[in-house]
């Protein structure tokens, strides 16, 4: 079995790399991509817990996150595709006014 | 000041590095973990027992989330639902392997003299037909009510991006739309140049 040490760093390393990305990029579906990155950050770090405690409650977490950020991404492209109808552009640094 | 920048880079991978062995080699990871028995067995008690409740709570608000996204692309939705169904052809012997097909013209580049002519033979003054394609009554007529009316006067039926070519040779304004103004003119000028040639 993996050592949940190595997991948790490897979360770590994940969730310090969607922050980079999501504070530095300026293209909203690679920022959304970014937050995904740490969503599924913060995932590996609950199952190295479980696994570290023995405790199932930590995969229960991972499920509903799993859903969460799904359900998330589908209302993020939404939202993008109806702002490039409106703006016809999805830069963040030019949509920066929420009012049509 | 570059310089700076790089010792500060620097300065962050190494701590980073730090905090990352720090984390690796903390107490708690010491004893490597818990083997636990029959863990399928246990996530699915905690999911359907402990955590049932919630789940369907989180599942109402999930659903609503994907009406919210559904309702926020209507229109992109109807756009395609009417290019995809405007175009359907049902073969001579349905089989469960058969598909619908969507046919589509190409682009001849007389579609708007066919319009005119479409207009004067059937009498209608350009007045009439604006208000007959104008189908949501804005007094603008979109690509998609343009499509429509092509495809219904028996003309062209059209992708969208043929259809986005023609509105865009009448559109004067570039507001992507056309109005009555911009039509009456459009169809005007063929009209004179078609009555030119035949003189």
């Amino acid at each position: 079995m993996i050592d949940p040490g190595y997991i948790s760093a490897l979360s770590a390393i994940l969730f310090f790399i969607g922050l980079a990305g999501a504070f530095t990029r300026k293209h909203a579906i690679i920022v959304l991509m970014c937050i995904e990155i740490m969503l599924n950050a913060v995932n590996l770090n609950f199952v190295a817990v479980a696994m570290q405690t023995g405790n199932p409650e930590g995969w229960v977490f991972t499920s509903i996150a799993i859903a969460i950020a799904a359900s998330e991404v589908a209302v993020g492209l939404a939202i993008f595709l109806s702002l490039y109808s409106t703006r016809e552009t999805i830069n963040l640094d030019e949509v920066d006014l929420l009012k049509h | 000041m570059r310089a700076l920048g790089n010792l500060a880079r620097a300065s962050l991978a190494l701590l980073g590095i730090y905090l990352m062995s720090l984390l690796v080699d903390a107490p708690r990871w010491a004893s490597g973990g818990v083997e636990m028995v029959a863990p399928t067995a246990q996530f699915a008690d905690a999911l359907m027992v402990d955590w049932s409740f919630s789940l369907v709570i989180l599942g109402a608000l999930l659903a609503m989330a994907m009406i919210g996204a559904s309702y926020l692309v209507r229109d992109e939705r109807l756009e395609n639902l009417i290019w995809n169904e405007s175009g359907i052809e049902v073969g001579p012997a349905p089989s469960k392997r058969s598909s619908v097909a969507v046919k589509m013209d190409t682009a001849s580049g007389d579609e708007l003299q066919k319009l005119a002519d479409y207009l004067r033979a059937s009498s209608q003054t350009v007045f009439d037909f604006f208000r007959s394609i104008d189908l949501d009554d804005s007094g603008e007529i979109d690509t998609m009510e343009f499509q429509l009316a092509l495809n219904k006067a028996s003309i062209a039926n059209l992708p969208p991006w043929d259809v986005d070519e023609l509105v865009n040779q009448m559109d004067l304004n570039n507001d992507g739309k056309l109005d009555l103004p911009e039509l009456d003119l459009a169809l005007m000028s063929l009209t004179t140049d078609s009555g030119g040639e035949e003189e």
